[in-house]
């Protein structure tokens, strides 16, 4: 047994402190610490990405952080959306991991947007912030986040994950920077995405890319280490195996961005497709409201929350076959939605194959767009 | 006339120039896929040869795996993403690298 050492009166003060231990880290110190007490991070999706992103700010202290999702906390998300639990089931996602870091540390600013982030919203709710956190679940997000990111000038750490692999790198620090918009200048069609409830993960993934992002953002804003700045690092759960990809400015990228502020929120990140086959939920409302001959249809599966209850429909959830029942021969119009209008679209594509002379829409956003008639 | 020592010295050059042209005209390339594209390809390495370009290898690739038509993704050449077609050197190590969106 090693003997007990006597603490000078000097380390037992440090120890009070619960960042003494990075405050000891040669090149650290208080000057870093002090760093992150006057940085303020905003965290888009608390997610699985979010979540261990979220646990490790707040932990390292800095000041003031946001919280901005829209969602809420389904059973299915346990597995590693490690800030929540059976309780907070049913519960909005910002609100329960604000609460849960309010409960755990008093000493740093936790700000609650419970809203997806819009063109409408997403100016405002990011410029008060000194960098941004992307833990979102899909490419209109991922897409929309990056140009609001280079518009407002602000530094943004990305990370995405597909099934046993994740990649994560560090955009817009200055002008001229790499941003993502580098790596694929347009966002890639849906029928290139794989929809939300197809891919299966383990929840070890998303938080070892979570806390790498954690660990972006406190570098970044300390100066401590080096950063994934024109590099992305890919990581692969299965064999452990890492992969640096170098990032180069793309001829094609300065073009696809929104030019102004006006013409980004004037643009519909959310639709990749034709405009015949999808409809807002406010114009597909008051269509079926013009047309009883109309049909709804929840093609998500069964268990999926929430649930639409203000407006009579069907449930069909998407197999990915042609599946026509006497109800769509009989209406004229059909509206088809999912969780974010993915699979809809999907449907609508194959509906419109046999189903000819009858309009066939996918909702945009699904029931997790602002739109949704939810209450 | 040329002296015998320079037929067989230029007989030799002559040989090892065969050599290495043919190793070139070959150009072994090292194939590293990511994400949907190796689950497509169903394996995440391939050994090529002969493949001069990032465009002949795309069609390449979208000949031998069907199921990468319209599949986007992004070719890195010893590491560093290219846009446009781009001369594949001799060894190098290419990957594919698709868009991934989950959080």
């Amino acid at each position: 047994m090693r003997p007990k050492l006597p603490c000078s009166p000097h380390f037992q003060e440090d120890d009070m402190n619960r960042f003494a231990r990075q405050i000891i880290l040669p090149g650290f110190g208080q000057e870093a610490q002090t760093k992150l007490e006057q940085a303020k991070v905003l965290v888009i999706g608390a997610g699985g990405l979010g979540s261990p992103a979220l646990l490790y700010l707040a932990a390292a202290g800095i000041g003031t952080i946001g919280i901005m999702d829209g969602d809420t906390v389904a059973k299915s998300n346990l597995n590693r959306q490690v800030i929540y639990g059976d309780a907070q089931v049913g519960i909005n996602k910002a609100e329960a991991a604000a609460h849960y870091l309010k409960s755990k540390y008093q000493d740093i600013k936790i700000e609650c947007i419970p809203e997806f982030i819009t063109t409408a919203n997403a100016a405002a709710n990011i410029a008060p912030y000194d960098l941004i956190i992307d833990g979102s679940d899909n490419f209109p997000t991922r897409y929309l986040v990056n140009d609001i990111c280079i518009l407002l000038g602000k530094p943004l750490v990305f990370a995405a994950i597909y099934q046993n692999e994740g990649q994560i790198a560090l955009f817009n620090t200055k002008e001229g920077d790499i941003n993502y918009r580098d790596l694929f200048p347009e966002p890639p069609k849906d029928s290139e995405i794989p929809n939300c409830s197809e891919t299966g993960v383990i929840g070890v993934l998303p938080g070892i890319m979570g806390t790498l992002q954690a660990a972006e953002a406190i570098k970044f804003l300390t100066g401590y280490g080096e950063v994934l700045v024109g590099k992305m690092l890919y990581y692969n759960l299965l064999n452990h195996q890492t992969y640096t990809l170098n990032l180069d400015k793309h001829p094609s990228s300065e073009g696809m961005l929104p030019k102004n502020l006006s013409a980004f929120e004037s643009r519909d990140y959310a639709l990749f497709c034709d405009e015949r086959e999808v409809i807002s939920w406010k114009k597909a409302l008051e269509l079926m409201q013009k047309n009883t001959s109309s049909l709804l249809i929840d093609v998500r599966e069964l268990n999926e929350q929430p649930k639409l209850q203000s407006h009579a429909h069907l449930k069909i959830p998407f197999t990915g076959q042609n599946k026509v029942i006497p109800e769509m021969q009989e209406a004229d119009d059909i509206y088809l939605f999912c969780q974010s209008g993915i699979r809809s679209l999907r449907m609508a594509r194959l509906l419109s194959q046999t189903l000819t002379g009858k309009k066939i829409y996918s909702i945009i956003g699904g029931i997790e767009s602002p739109d949704a008639p939810l209450n | 006339m040329p002296s015998l020592t320079y037929i067989r010295i230029n007989h030799w050059v002559n040989a090892l120039s065969r050599v290495i042209n043919m190793e070139l005209i070959k150009n072994k390339i090292k194939v590293i896929a990511f994400g949907m594209v190796a689950e497509k390809m169903q394996t995440a390495e391939l050994q090529l040869e002969g493949i001069p370009s990032t465009d002949v290898l795309r069609g390449y690739l979208y000949q031998q795996y069907p199921g990468l038509e319209g599949i986007k993704f992004g070719i890195a050449i010893n590491k560093k993403l290219t846009s446009g077609n781009q001369i594949i050197p001799h060894e190098a190590e290419i990957a594919l690298l698709p868009p991934f969106s989950g959080g």
